[in-house]
């Protein structure tokens, strides 16, 4: 439907991948038109960049434009100092962290995701779709439990040794930390 | 580097593990199903099958065996039900063999890595994971339980059945001559000979003759085989071109299908 330029396209998407979006963004923004706005904008986004892009998972793609733009307003709400409640996952990372500054960073971003993705990819099933509800998803530690059918405990000691390995994996990586 | 790009990164990791993600989920129960496969083979008849009790320097297998059949004689006594499915009970002595069971599998399993010649970091994994098998909740075990004898009943009212004389009992008694043919051996391992003593102390604290043992056993394979024979034929009825990973998850669906029409109490 992108492909024809149907602008049944949107509200078909909104109907399918409405809720999944909506939530990813309220896991990140905690103001609820902030999360109405920065949905609509993502279908805008598909819209505007299908075509010439034809992404293999539209679920994953619009997550990720979701996740980009909702991240970005919670940049912004941050300066302004609106919203300091969701900075625990990202906080939680930080361990993985030096505070080095000046590398080349988009170079350095990418090579990085890309040592990401091979580390998750090692992973066993249940640590990397853990890691990634938590740090991709920003699904609360408690949803997740549910979601796996394991105790909260259970969830943290398992995201605590997952960011143990991803930082001896980014040192062999050769990535700055 | 700031943690603004990190995350930036973690946001740009290969589609399809996103993809992946979204969809993850596990049904509940179905974590202690997996372990529990793993370790049915000892456990069946508490059990008839091969185990894996390796011998570690300085650990006293016999002893801790035997407090182990000690233990679980005594909890087996406990006739509380910890849940019905369709009307049919489920002891809470089940929960506690299992919790025993897991316990002894500790036990054994952290000696065994500990005198591993691995690297550090491998053994370090192999401990994390029989921590987390140790970790396990009586809910999660009784959630095994339950869908067990979920699908024991779907199996039965199929009509499903198993020869018990050419497949169970055949089975049981193959694993059993093997393992005492393999501890009486000249050149017998100690694993070798802590597999057998294993079943030798069970037939010795629930006082039953080899043949007696072998039935038990046998009973213990033959539902273990008919839940295998209903999955296996739902798979069979699903389409040619369903891949591995469709025919897992349309397995779990049809699992969690059963667990929602059966009537189950848990008290």
């Amino acid at each position: 439907m992108y492909w024809k330029r149907s602008e049944a396209a949107i509200q078909e998407t909104r109907s399918k991948y409405g809720k999944l979006c909506e939530r990813i963004a309220a896991n990140i923004l905690s103001n609820k038109e902030d999360v109405e706005e920065c949905i609509n904008d993502a279908y805008l986004g598909a819209w505007n960049a299908i075509p010439p892009e034809k992404p293999d998972h539209l679920s994953s793609y619009l997550c990720r434009i979701t996740r980009n733009i909702a991240l970005k307003k919670y940049s912004y709400n941050k300066a302004q100092k609106r919203d300091r409640e969701r900075e625990v996952p990202l906080m939680e990372l930080e361990e993985c962290l030096s505070d080095a500054r000046g590398v080349e960073q988009h170079c350095e971003t990418e090579h990085l995701a890309k040592v990401i993705s091979g580390f998750l990819r090692a992973l066993d099933w249940e640590s990397r779709n853990v890691f990634l509800r938590r740090y991709w998803f920003y699904d609360p530690v408690a949803e997740i439990a549910d979601r796996f059918a394991m105790s909260e405990s259970k969830v943290k000691s398992m995201l605590f040794r997952t960011r143990k390995k991803l930082r001896i994996c980014m040192e062999k990586e050769g990535v700055s930390l | 580097m700031k943690l603004n790009d990190f995350n930036e990164a973690v946001g740009m990791v290969d589609d399809d593990l996103i993809a992946e993600a979204i969809v993850a989920k596990r049904r509940k129960g179905a974590v202690v199903f997996k372990r529990a496969a793993a370790i049915a083979a000892c456990f069946i008849v508490l059990c008839a099958g091969s185990i894996g009790f390796l011998n570690a320097k300085g650990f006293d297998f016999h002893s801790i065996i035997r407090e182990f059949f000690h233990k679980t004689k005594i909890v087996q006594n406990d006739q509380t039900i910890a849940a019905t499915v369709n009307r049919e009970p489920i002891y809470q002595s089940s929960i506690s063999v299992w919790r025993e069971y897991i316990e002894l599998s500790y036990q054994t399993g952290v000696s065994q890595v500990e005198s591993l010649d691995i690297p550090e970091e491998q053994k370090q994994t192999y401990l994390e994971k029989l921590e987390d098998n140790r970790n396990q909740t009586d809910e999660e075990i009784l959630n095994a339980l339950i869908e067990n004898k979920v699908l024991s009943q779907e199996a039965e009212r199929q009509g499903i059945t198993v020869s018990e004389e050419e497949e169970a009992y055949h089975l049981a008694e193959t694993a059993y001559e093997t393992l005492k043919d393999a501890a009486n051996k000249a050149d017998a391992t100690e694993t070798d000979k802590n597999n057998y003593l294993f079943i030798t102390e069970y037939r010795q604290s629930m006082q039953m003759t080899e043949e007696e043992y072998l039935k038990r056993a046998a009973d213990g394979y033959k539902e273990a085989l008919i839940r295998a024979k209903l999955l296996n034929n739902f798979s069979k009825a699903l389409p040619e071109q369903a891949n591995e990973s469709d025919t897992k998850g349309e397995e779990e669906n049809y699992i969690e299908e059963l667990m929602k029409n059966a009537n189950i109490k848990r008290f």
